[in-house]
């Protein structure tokens, strides 16, 4: 899932980061209310995180303005705001959910997977291409009786190509995909990542799944028998 | 004297405001009272004076009436004698009557002065005297006529003068004695004038004194009253400054608290969340044994971050709510089904800790008007205080009763209960009544303060009873209607 996280506080932002990334998630981050609406505006995210005091516009101004862009994604507002009447506040500008600070990560892990089954794009916590399976919550690849757990980096990829299984998704549209914004992935940045997630497969037994297509990109495909 | 008279006013000043306003009004009465009083009386005496002068003046023309009386008679008398003519005893017959009467008067006059009604008793018998002395001469005049029965018989000269000698004497005694008694009248009358003078002038001395007497207590009254209006005015501006600060006060705490608990809060969220994806660090490690303390260590810190988390809920909580509710955040509210709710949630916790869990609802439904949160939030803190205090093998009872004005709720457990010291205590802030159990069980001490702030804030009162090692009984008494 692609998540934007907008938190002005770096020591909370850091560890809400590193948490959402291991889960296997792509998460860009900002620290104000004026980048991430350029951002909300440029880019398509699966669930948005807000903080209420930001620099710039505050989190109910930023819930506002998206809703009014038309986008349905989820919102979740992440504050150190407690009373009843911020959170009626909150809820009304068009949050789907309120949490209070501090959250426990594993809450706002567990709310984060509710929010995205709520998604109308929703199809299952597993993703299914030819007789491999891989498993949302808990990163694991299975086929037949072998399984691995992908480290998330790897996840976030495999994850992306069994979305859009047997299409040839060139290395510029993989970096669009898969790196978080301001991270410039290097030149052969793709191709390692490709190297390894096919190292990883290669323990259930499907590194030749990952066919390279010279000068346009790369397609997963189940081998034909 | 300048010390005394600071003391004074500082002793007014220090006086209460009413003791100080009637003394304010009382001043110009009281001069009022003591200015009139005086005046009156010397008013009445200067009255009485005139009236005295009145009397003397008439005893001193009664005293001439008298004595013009005599003088007629006298005349008439010696005229009829010289004349023999009839019309000279008209004044004599006049006299005749009239001179008993005045004397009569004088007399009555004079009561007051024994020594003067001597004198009209001496005057009475000379006059007595003189008169039947002229009445012997009449007699002897018309005897000698009859005698010698000619009209024009004349009397030889010396005869008449002999005639007329007779009775001088005592008629100048009378007139002297007459005279006598004018003059001390005279002198009296003399005396009272003055006597009447003098106190004209004393009042008119006492009249100044007095219009200086009302100047001067009217112009203190309205000293005195400005000052305490001042002093009014100044207390009211000195009630408008401090409302105001307090107000600022006010204000800067709610600021504070909206602050707080963001300040408190993002820090406890770093520690929390830092500590947690240390945790998920650590999931990455193959071999248990090396990452096993510092597992422990890391839980710890999420675990007191989250206590401290409530810590600072708690206080926020008490922080934010006071006074009384505002009437629009209480809403009308099913108690029965409310309690029954609460006890469902409740009842598998103490089944969890083999608690017994019995619910009495009464028959009739009890309808109140509360903030279900809040008054939720009270009922669990004080079961899950019975639980926490109970043992194992214990019983737990939630009860709702009702009497016309006031439902009760009650929470029974027959736990460790409160030693009867402590009781005034429990609702104090951090309070404990054994530091060590209540830690170990997780609490801050806060549980009972919020349950007590948030039934003052429904308007009731929070009740308890308690033994030790029997049981502690909490009753929440809530007004209806």
């Amino acid at each position: 899932m692609r998540i934007l996280l907008v938190e002005d506080d770096p020591e909370q932002l850091e560890p809400l980061y590193t948490a959402l990334t291991r889960t296997g998630h792509i998460v860009d981050t900002t620290e104000d209310g004026t980048t991430a609406q350029w951002l909300m505006k440029e880019k398509d995210y699966d669930l948005l995180i807000f903080d209420w005091m930001l620099p710039g516009e505050d989190g109910v101004g930023l819930c506002r303005w998206y809703r009014k862009m038309g986008k349905t994604s989820p919102v979740l507002m992440l504050t150190a705001k407690d009373t009843t009447q911020d959170k009626v506040m909150g809820l009304d500008a068009g949050a789907d959910d309120y949490l209070v600070k501090p959250v426990d990560l594993a809450e706002l892990l567990a709310r984060t997977r509710a929010l995205r089954r709520r998604s109308p794009l929703w199809c299952g916590d597993i993703l299914q291409v030819g007789d491999m399976v891989l498993n949302l919550d808990s990163m694991d690849v299975e086929r037949g009786d072998l399984r691995v757990r992908l480290k998330s980096r790897d996840f976030q990829l495999l994850e992306y190509m069994m979305r859009h299984p047997k299409q040839v998704l060139s290395r510029d549209r993989l970096e669009q995909a898969l790196w978080e914004w301001g991270q410039e992935p290097e030149s052969n940045a793709v191709a390692s990542r490709i190297k390894r997630l096919r190292q990883q497969l290669k323990k259930v037994e499907a590194e030749d799944w990952i066919a390279t297509i010279y000068g346009m990109g790369y397609r997963l495909e189940p081998p034909e028998q | 004297m300048t010390s005394f008279w600071r003391k004074l006013y500082r002793g007014w000043q220090v006086l209460p405001i009413r003791i100080r306003g009637t003394i304010i009004v009382a001043i110009p009465i009281t001069s009022l009272f003591t200015v009139l009083l005086p005046f009156v009386w010397l008013k009445a005496s200067l009255a009485e004076d005139e009236a005295w002068i009145q009397h003397t003046q008439t005893v001193r023309l009664e005293s001439q009436r008298l004595l013009n009386a005599l003088v007629d008679a006298e005349t008439g008398v010696r005229g009829y004698g010289l004349t023999q003519r009839r019309e000279f005893l008209e004044p004599y017959k006049n006299a005749q009557l009239v001179i008993p009467d005045s004397l009569n008067r004088l007399e009555n006059l004079v009561q007051d002065n024994p020594p003067q009604v001597q004198q009209i008793q001496n005057i009475r018998g000379l006059v007595d005297e003189n008169l039947e002395i002229f009445e012997q001469k009449l007699i002897l005049q018309q005897e000698l006529q009859r005698i010698e029965g000619e009209n024009d018989v004349l009397v030889p000269a010396a005869s008449l003068y002999d005639w007329l000698e007779e009775g001088k004497a005592s008629m100048d005694a009378v007139r002297r004695e007459i005279e006598r008694f004018a003059e001390t009248e005279e002198d009296l009358l003399v005396q009272r004038i003055q006597h009447r003078d003098s106190w004209r002038q004393i009042t008119w001395i006492v009249l100044c004194l007095a219009g200086a007497i009302a100047t001067l207590s009217a112009w203190l009254a309205i000293h005195l009253f400005y000052q305490l209006e001042r002093e009014l005015a100044h207390r009211e501006l000195h009630l408008q400054e401090s409302n105001r600060r307090l107000e600022n006060a006010c204000n800067q705490l709610q600021r504070f608290t909206a602050n707080a608990s963001h300040e408190l809060r993002a820090p406890l969220a770093a520690v929390l969340s830092n500590a947690q994806v240390g945790l998920m660090d650590l999931d990455d490690f193959e071999e248990e044994e090396s990452t096993g303390e510092v597992r422990q260590r890391l839980e710890k810190v999420v675990a007191i971050a989250k206590q401290m988390s409530m810590l600072v809920g708690d206080l926020l909580f008490l922080a934010r709510n006071e006074g009384l509710l505002a009437a629009e955040s209480l809403k009308t509210l099913n108690l029965n089904q409310f309690i029954q709710e609460l006890a469902s949630e409740w009842r598998i916790q103490a089944q969890n800790q083999g608690l017994k869990f019995i619910l009495t609802l009464p028959q009739n439904q009890i309808i109140i008007n509360a903030d279900r949160n809040l008054l939720g939030q009270a009922i669990a803190n004080l079961l899950s205080n019975a639980c926490r205090y109970t043992p194992s093998g214990g019983k737990i009872e939630l009860c709702l009763i009702s009497t016309p004005t006031q439902a009760c709720i009650q929470v029974i457990d027959t736990g460790v209960g409160i030693p009867e010291t402590a009781i005034p205590h429990i609702f104090e802030r951090f309070y404990r009544v054994d530091p060590k159990r209540s830690k170990a069980s997780g609490g801050f001490g806060l549980g009972l303060a919020i349950v007590q702030q948030i039934v003052h804030l429904h308007g009731g009162t929070i009740e308890v009873r308690s033994k030790v090692k029997r049981g502690s009984t909490f009753e929440i008494w809530l007004p209806m209607g």
